[in-house]
């Protein structure tokens, strides 16, 4: 049964929603007006019953965002049965029922950037939208203002494995009120944790986790392998061949023969970024404390360790944290760096 | 084939222009909430967008509210197609860079820079409509909007345009301060909408003319200051054809002309589709291309901000050089202009223009005046923003040749006796301001190409050593420079003949003289 304020709320902007659907058919071919009343009647109209609850006068507002933004989902197929984004839908049911009064506050900012940031967090191979959408549900309830849960999202995205997106978020961190921003970092908040320190600390390790970084004991370190990175594409990767890896200009490049992607990785996972179908130049310096010989031995940051995977490697590079290494019989760049066991 | 028809719903995506990278990107957080749906806020707080965001305006508007179908202002990066039709030999371009509809274009520019449009055209050309997507995009409800738009007609009085004496306070006032004045909404916003301009009696012309020139309306000697705002004035015909003649004070001060073109049969579908879905684009304009003052006040700075480099500066000093001169307009060089004989209210064809010129080549010889200091400041305010609209931090040529017309619609009266327009092909700038003064532009660089005056400029030159400053200079040197003038002066008497650009170049001469005749003076005195 449509809700009261929902049926109100059609009624004050009849011609205006006419037209807009007018316009979206036309844009949209394929967009069925059978499929979008339905949408409206499961998705929408809650939503609208659940604004009203907590801010009546911004029902309006909040109904021609929510219009809008569902006639451009749904008109790009982005949802329905055959989505290749179920994050979006979860998020709308979820995030924007469990926080009406954020909603209501700048539908259109709320709405779309909540929107967006699950479409980004669903394209990327590797990162983790359902644990966005869980984080921000735990985390979220904290919020007071829009600002502070977009700023939340940004750490949270980072957590969820755009590693890409590190810098950013551990700035992030420094903007928020300290127990938003452990909350943010998954850190139970104890008397003397001192969020500059640990985000200074996690700068300098990407494999360092936010929760030991603010213990007091960060434990012994060891040489691990601490990622795989890509597959076959055959088997839903990106790689059309065994890559090889450098370094340039701080940054790891991948090579696959064919195109060429900027890795970015660190403790909550990898992404990978086409720039192009050639390497750049790799930077001349070979780094000193790394090396890795044909049994699989790594050397790296004073400690030696033979992983049995790495024998006879195609190529391998080193920053100051990691060592990048490809052997020719597999499509995944391996990462070895010292984490605490 | 016909072509499907595309309408309206979403903003165009950026860039709407691409320019060459310029390096390589970073990773931003703040891309995570980048993706497919715009809420507008986002571009909002970023001032450096705003170039994109008008484009998407434009865009829109072009591609969903106004069925404006023309590029009439054409843009190249290489050689277009062109084709030539009939016996007049009508010529059709297709340009190869991102064109424009001067109808929806213009209006756009004259929203940001806060000046004054005159949609000029027949009835039902959308002239009103565009105006009121202007004030939907400066932010204003539809209704707002259309309440304040004032419309033209015969018994409107200055109290219809500007507001009323309370009557309590009328009754019991001591004096004209004790009067109180219930000032018209529409006095206090920043876009403002005169539908049917030339219908409006003389007397209240006079009063509008008040508020657009100045900013401020005055009514028992109470004043209300106005906001800096967008004006945009419709005619059906401005050539006389309203109820009333329209006060010259009123025009001048009309910055750009804008013609509202005939619509395009091909296009019938899309106003059925209108029809039957009562569509209404003024009601969906998309948030993402609304602008707040803020946002308006900092494009403007964005479009001054914008270089106009001395060679193209030149070009525009070299075009409106000639059309003040007239020889025979008076005794002294300094008042040979038409506007002595404007003055004197004589007929050109009374008074002798000098002999042996080329009357076609004589680019002067083609209008009744010459260009004011609003006018030529208008020209350069459109064509900075035009470069800004398309995301150029300089100027270039073809913003200023496809600008100049617009302003200047208006602002240079032709002289139809001409012997140009008597040259095969050329009648038809009788009617075609705007291809006219193109062609003026044209013909202008043409000539200033021919006498090469990039590269030898004298006059110029004279200037750039004046402009150093006289600081340090010895008697000598100015002994020197006046002797450079003298023979300049000389050589340009042996002969040739006086057209506009030359007279002003021969004022300019005697300036400089005059200047470095002081300071020798002053030298002297010193010791």
């Amino acid at each position: 049964m449509t809700s009261e304020a929902f049926a109100q709320a059609l009624k004050n902007n009849r011609d205006k929603l006419n037209t807009k659907f007018a316009y979206a058919r036309h844009a949209y071919p394929s967009l069925d007006g059978e499929a979008f009343k339905e949408h409206l009647r499961l998705l929408v109209a809650p939503l609208i019953e659940a604004v009203n609850q907590v801010a009546a006068a911004k029902v309006d507002e909040v109904l021609m965002a929510l219009y809008d933004f569902s006639l451009d989902l749904l008109g790009k197929g982005m949802f329905g049965a055959e989505t290749r984004y179920p994050a979006l839908l979860k998020g709308w049911t979820q995030l924007f029922a469990q926080f009406p009064q954020l909603l209501a506050q700048e539908p259109l900012t709320f709405a779309a950037a909540v929107s967006n940031a699950l479409y980004n967090l669903s394209i990327n191979q590797n990162t983790r939208p359902d644990f966005w959408i869980n984080e921000m549900l735990r985390i979220g309830q904290a919020c007071n203002d829009v600002e502070a849960f977009l700023e939340v999202g940004k750490i949270v995205a980072w957590r969820s494995g755009m590693a890409h997106y590190r810098e950013g978020a551990l700035a992030a961190c420094l903007q928020l009120e300290p127990p938003l921003a452990l909350a943010a970092l998954c850190i139970k908040e104890e008397a003397g944790t001192n969020l500059e320190r640990v985000v200074d600390q996690l700068r300098g390790d990407p494999w360092l986790s936010p929760w030991v970084a603010a213990s007091a004991a960060n434990g012994n370190r060891r040489l691990k392998i601490t990622a795989v990175v890509g597959a076959f594409r055959g088997f839903g990767g990106l790689f059309m061949s065994p890559p090889e890896v450098v370094l340039s200009n701080g940054d790891f490049y991948v090579f696959d023969n064919e195109n060429c992607w900027l890795m970015t990785a660190d403790l909550f996972g990898a992404t990978l970024h086409r720039i192009g179908a050639t390497l750049p130049n790799p930077d001349q310096a070979a780094r000193s404390n790394a090396s890795i010989d044909k049994t699989g031995l790594v050397k790296f940051a004073e400690q030696q360790m033979t992983f049995s995977e790495l024998q006879t490697p195609s190529s391998f590079a080193a920053n100051d944290t990691t060592l990048a290494v490809t052997v020719p019989i597999s499509f995944g760049v391996y990462l070895v760096a010292l984490t605490t066991h | 084939m016909t072509s499907e028809y595309k309408p309206l719903a979403k903003v165009s995506a950026s860039p709407t222009n691409p320019q060459p990278a310029k390096a390589k990107k970073k990773f931003d957080v703040a891309d995570l909430y980048a993706g497919p749906l715009n809420s507008g806020q986002a571009q909002a707080a970023n001032t450096t967008a705003l170039d994109e965001k008008l484009r998407q305006a434009y865009f829109w508007i072009v591609n969903h509210a106004i069925i404006s179908p023309y590029y009439d202002i054409e843009y190249n990066d290489g050689p277009p197609q062109s084709f030539t039709f009939g016996d007049q030999k009508s010529r059709v371009n297709l340009p190869s860079d991102q064109s424009y509809s001067s109808f929806v274009l213009l209006p756009l520019l004259n929203l940001v820079l806060r000046r004054r449009c005159l949609l000029v055209g027949g009835p039902g050309r959308g002239k009103t409509a565009s105006a009121v997507l202007m004030g939907v995009v400066a932010g204003y409800s539809i209704k707002d909007i259309k309440r304040a738009i004032q419309h033209g007609q015969p018994q409107m009085t200055i109290s219809d345009l500007l507001g009323n004496p309370l009557p309590s306070t009328l009754v019991g006032a001591k004096s004209m301060d004790e009067v109180q004045i219930s000032w018209r909404k529409w006095l206090g916003m920043r876009v403002k909408i005169i539908d049917e301009y030339n219908r409006i009696p003389t007397r209240t012309q006079s009063a509008l003319l008040t508020v657009m020139g100045d900013n401020y309306a005055e009514i028992f000697d109470q004043i209300y200051e106005c906001p800096e705002a967008a004006w945009y004035l419709t005619a059906n015909d401005d050539a006389g054809g309203g109820t009333y003649q329209v006060i010259e004070a009123l025009r001048d001060r009309i910055d750009i002309v804008v013609k509202a073109l005939h619509f395009n049969t091909r296009f019938l579908r899309e106003l059925l589709t209108r029809i039957e879905e009562n569509i209404k684009p003024e009601e969906v304009v998309p948030p993402q291309i609304i602008f707040t003052q803020q946002e308006i006040d900092d494009a403007y700075k964005a479009i001054l901000e914008v270089r106009l480099s001395g060679p193209l500066r030149r070009r525009i000093e070299f075009f409106t050089s000639h059309f003040e001169f007239y020889d025979g307009a008076a005794h002294q060089v300094e008042y040979k202009t038409k506007d002595t004989v404007k003055l004197a209210a004589l007929d050109f064809s009374t008074l002798p223009e000098g002999t042996g010129k080329d009357k076609v080549k004589d680019l002067g010889s083609q209008t009744r005046n010459g260009l004011s200091v609003r006018a030529l400041m208008t020209v350069l305010s459109f064509a900075k923003a035009m470069a800004w609209f398309r995301g150029k931090e300089e100027v270039e040529f073809e913003d200023v040749r496809q600008m100049t017309p617009f302003v200047l619609h208006d602002k240079l009266v032709q002289e139809p006796d001409s012997p140009f327009f008597e040259a095969v092909g050329n009648s038809v700038f009788r009617s075609d301001k705007v291809g006219w003064i193109r062609t003026l532009f044209d013909l202008s660089c043409q000539e200033y190409d021919r006498l090469d005056l990039d590269r030898d400029d004298p006059v110029g030159n004279l200037q750039a050593e004046f402009e150093v400053g006289l600081e340090g200079v010895t008697e000598k040197e100015v002994r020197a420079r006046l002797v450079k003038i003298e023979r300049l002066l000389t050589d340009w008497s042996k002969g040739r003949k006086l057209y506009g650009h030359l007279f002003d170049d021969i004022l300019k001469l005697k300036y400089l003289h005059q200047r470095y005749t002081n300071y020798l003076k002053w030298l002297k005195w010193k010791g």
